[in-house]
C-alpha cells in the first residue's frame, strides 16, 4: 500500500496497481472538471486502508472508477494481471461481479427481495448462487434469523449487515465501501466496521474504506488523506 | 428455479418485479385480455355461429314457401323464428312431392304456440325416416312418435325441460306465434313421446300432426286445405331445375336453395356488427399496449435503483433489459389466459342466449390451430408495450442511479 506522499515501491504482491488516473466531468458552459487526478495508487492482497476526507471531493467517483462502473479519461487500473481500463463495458461487469464487493452508504438492498435473495441475486450475478452458503454469510455477519426479512422490516444496522453479507457473497478479492457507517450511529458504526474488516481479515480480501468519520479512520492500521491521494484542489480543476 | 443460469435469474427478478407491482402488471394484463378475449370471441361466435345454423338446418336441402324472401322461409320453417310469409296450398305439396328428383317432402304447418314455444305440424314419418344429421335419425328419450290423426304430441327436449312437459300431460295450445292469454284453443293434446336433444332449432318445437294446424278449433277454413312450407330433401341437379321452375318462371312459390348459401347472405348482413366488435377490440388493444407501457415506464422509475444496485453487482446490461422484457412477457401470458377466460365466458353466454332463442347449439369455442396469431397477437402487444422501458433500462447508466456521496 502506498500513500502519494511516500515512495512509490512496486510490491511483487500487488494486487491493485492505480497510475495517472484521470477523470473529469463535463460542467454547464462546457468546462471540463477534474475530480480525480490519482498518479499512484497501490494496494497488496489483503490490506485494509481507509481514505478520509471532505465530502464533494471526488472519493466516491474514485471508487466507482476502482469498481468499473466508471469509464476514467486516462490512466490505468491493474487488478492482478488485468487492466481494468482495457476491457469492454461486459469485460468490467464480468470483472466487478467476480472479484470485487460493494458496501454502499445506503446500503443500497433490493426493496423486493429478502435479506437471504439479496445475498443470492449477487452470487448469481456471478453465478454462483448457493443457498446454503447465503445462509451462512447471514450467520456470520449475525442475522440469521432474518434471511425471510425484506430490507424494509430490517433495522438500519440489520441492512448493513445484509450488504456486507452480499459484498462478500462472491469471494471478492477486494471490498470497496463507500461511507458504509454513515447511516449508523456511532455504537452501531464502529461494530458494522469491525465486522466488515475481521470478516475481510477471515477472507483474505482487501478492503478500501471512503469515509469521513474520524472514529472509522481511527479503526484502520493505514489511512490516507484524499487531499493528499488526489492531485486537484477541494473544487476540481476546471479547465 | 437456477437462478446460476442468466434466464433463471432474469425470470426470477422480473418475479420480483410483478409481484412489487403487481395491480399495475393486473391491470396491464386485465386490458390485453378484454381485447384479446374480444377479438377471438367476435372471430368465433361469429364462426361458430355460422358453421351451426348451417349444421342446424336439420338436414334438408330446400325449403319450398309462399312467395317471398327466402331467408324468412328459411327461419321460419327450419329455425322456427321470423313469421311465416303465408300458405300454400296442399296441391303445391303434392306436387312437389311427386315431382323427379325430390328425395323426400315434409309439410309444415305453423300458427300456435304453447306458452311462446311454437307447436309445427308435420308428416310422422319426419320421425321415422329422416336424418337430421347425416346418418342420425331423431331419437326418443321417452314415448312414441304422435299418430297422424290424433291430438297427440311430440315434444323437443328444451321444450320438455322449460316447460317440464311429461309424457301424458295435456295442454291446449294458443293461438299466433307469439304468446297471449286470452288466444288459448279449445283443443287439448296430450304428449306422447320426448325426442332426445339434436342441438337444433327442432328441439325448441312442440311437434303435433298437421291436421292438428289445419283443423285446430278457430282456424280459418282455408287452413284446412294450406301448408305453411315443405321441407326437402334432393337428388343431384334437381335444386337447379326446380329454381327455374318457382323462382324465374312461376309466380306462385318461393323455392330457398341451397340453405347454406341463404344463410351466408343472412351472416353478410350482419358483418357490420362484427366489424364493430373488431374496431372496438383494437381500440382496447392500443389502450392495452399504452397500459403495459405506462406499468412497465412507472416500474422502470421505481426500479431504476434496483437496476443500478444489480449493475453495481455486475449484471449486464441485456440482465437488466431481459428483466424488463420478461416482465411484459409475464403481463402479456397473463394476457393470453385472461383472453382464452373472457372468450370462454362471452362464447358460454352467447351460446346460453342463441339456444335459448333459437334451439341452435353452437359447437366448442375450443382454440385451434388458426388462433394461434391471435396470441401472437396478444404477446406481442405486450412486448411492444415493455419495448420503450426496455430501451430506457439498457441504455441507462449505472452512475446516473447511484449517485456518489462525497
Amino acid at each position: 500500500m502506498t500513500a502519494p506522499s511516500e515512495q512509490i515501491i512496486i510490491d511483487p504482491l500487488q494486487f491493485l496497481q492505480v497510475t495517472n488516473l484521470k477523470k473529469s466531468f463535463l460542467m454547464g458552459g462546457g468546462r471540463n472538471r477534474t475530480v480525480v487526478d490519482v498518479q499512484c495508487f497501490n494496494l497488496c492482497a489483503g490490506d485494509q486502508i481507509a481514505i478520509f476526507g471532505n465530502s464533494g471531493t471526488g472519493k466516491s467517483t474514485f471508487l466507482n472508477l476502482l469498481a468499473g462502473t466508471l469509464k476514467p479519461d486516462s490512466g490505468s487500473i491493474m487488478i492482478g494481471e488485468t487492466d481494468l481500463t482495457g476491457l469492454s463495458e461486459s469485460g468490467r461487469d464480468r470483472m466487478r461481479s467476480q472479484n470485487l464487493g460493494y458496501v454502499f452508504q445506503s446500503f443500497h438492498l433490493l426493496q423486493g427481495c429478502t435479506a437471504l435473495e439479496n445475498v443470492l441475486v449477487a452470487m448469481a450475478v456471478a453465478g454462483i448462487a448457493n443457498e446454503d452458503k447465503a445462509k451462512e454469510l447471514l450467520s456470520l455477519v449475525g442475522i440469521p434469523e432474518k434471511e425471510s426479512s425484506l430490507p424494509s422490516q430490517l433495522s438500519i444496522g440489520q441492512q448493513q449487515r445484509v450488504c456486507i453479507a452480499r459484498a462478500l457473497a462472491n469471494n471478492p478479492k477486494l471490498i470497496l465501501a463507500d461511507e458504509p457507517t454513515g447511516s449508523l450511529d456511532p455504537e452501531n458504526a464502529s461494530r458494522s466496521m469491525e465486522l466488515l474488516k475481521s470478516l475481510c481479515d477471515q477472507n483474505g480480501c482487501a478492503l478500501i474504506v471512503v469515509s469521513h468519520d474520524p472514529n472509522i479512520i481511527s479503526c484502520f492500521e493505514h489511512s490516507v488523506k484524499w487531499e493528499d491521494l488526489n492531485k486537484v484542489g477541494e473544487l476540481g480543476n476546471e479547465s | 428455479m437456477n437462478l446460476n443460469s442468466k434466464f433463471g435469474l432474469v425470470f426470477f427478478l422480473a418475479r420480483k418485479g410483478f409481484r412489487q407491482h403487481f395491480f399495475a402488471s393486473l391491470v396491464a394484463a386485465f386490458s390485453i385480455a378484454l381485447a384479446g378475449g374480444l377479438l377471438l370471441s367476435t372471430m368465433k361466435i361469429q364462426k361458430q355461429t355460422q358453421t351451426s345454423f348451417n349444421n342446424a338446418s336439420g338436414g334438408f336441402d330446400a325449403v319450398l314457401g309462399a312467395r317471398g324472401s327466402k331467408l324468412q322461409l328459411i327461419l321460419n320453417a327450419l329455425f322456427h323464428l321470423d313469421a311465416s310469409p303465408g300458405n300454400l296450398p296442399w296441391e303445391q305439396y303434392e306436387l312437389i312431392k311427386n315431382t323427379p328428383g325430390v328425395k323426400e317432402a315434409y309439410p309444415v304447418a305453423v300458427g300456435d304456440n304453447y306458452l311462446g314455444y311454437r307447436l309445427v305440424g308435420t308428416d310422422p314419418q319426419l320421425f321415422y325416416d329422416h336424418e337430421w344429421k347425416k346418418g342420425e335419425k331423431y331419437k326418443l328419450r321417452q314415448g312414441r312418435i304422435f299418430s297422424e290423426m290424433a291430438k297427440e304430441a311430440l315434444v323437443g327436449s328444451f321444450v320438455a325441460e322449460k316447460l317440464n312437459l311429461k309424457i301424458g300431460d295435456r295442454f291446449q295450445p294458443y293461438h299466433g306465434l307469439n304468446f297471449k292469454e286470452d288466444t288459448q284453443h279449445e283443443d287439448v293434446y296430450v304428449v306422447v313421446g320426448l325426442l332426445e336433444p339434436t342441438g337444433t332449432p327442432s328441439d325448441k318445437v312442440i311437434w303435433i300432426p298437421i291436421k292438428g294446424i289445419q283443423l285446430m278449433e278457430g282456424h280459418d277454413k282455408e287452413m284446412a286445405q294450406s301448408v305453411s312450407a315443405v321441407l326437402l330433401t334432393l337428388k343431384g341437379a334437381t335444386g337447379f331445375n326446380l329454381e327455374i321452375r318457382y323462382n324465374r318462371q312461376g309466380n306462385q312459390a318461393t323455392f330457398a336453395w341451397p340453405v347454406a348459401a341463404t344463410l351466408a347472405s343472412f351472416f353478410d348482413k350482419m358483418n357490420w356488427f362484427r366489424g364493430v366488435l373488431q374496431v372496438i377490440a383494437y381500440v382496447i388493444a392500443a389502450v392495452g399496449i399504452l397500459m403495459v407501457a405506462s406499468t412497465m415506464h412507472s416500474s422502470l422509475n421505481q426500479r431504476k435503483r434496483d437496476f443500478a444496485i444489480l449493475r453495481s453487482l455486475g449484471s449486464s446490461r441485456l440482465i437488466v433489459t431481459g428483466v424488463i422484457v420478461c416482465h411484459s412477457l409475464m403481463i402479456s401470458l397473463l394476457g393470453v389466459l385472461g383472453s382464452f377466460l373472457i372468450m370462454l365466458s362471452i362464447g358460454s353466454v352467447t351460446q346460453t342466449i342463441i339456444v335459448e332463442q333459437t334451439g341452435v347449439l353452437l359447437e366448442g369455442m375450443n382454440l385451434q390451430l388458426e388462433d394461434l396469431w391471435v396470441i401472437a397477437g396478444i404477446i406481442l402487444t405486450g412486448l411492444i408495450g415493455g419495448l420503450g422501458a426496455a430501451v430506457n433500462a439498457y441504455r441507462s447508466e449505472l452512475v446516473d442511479n447511484l449517485q456518489p456521496t462525497s
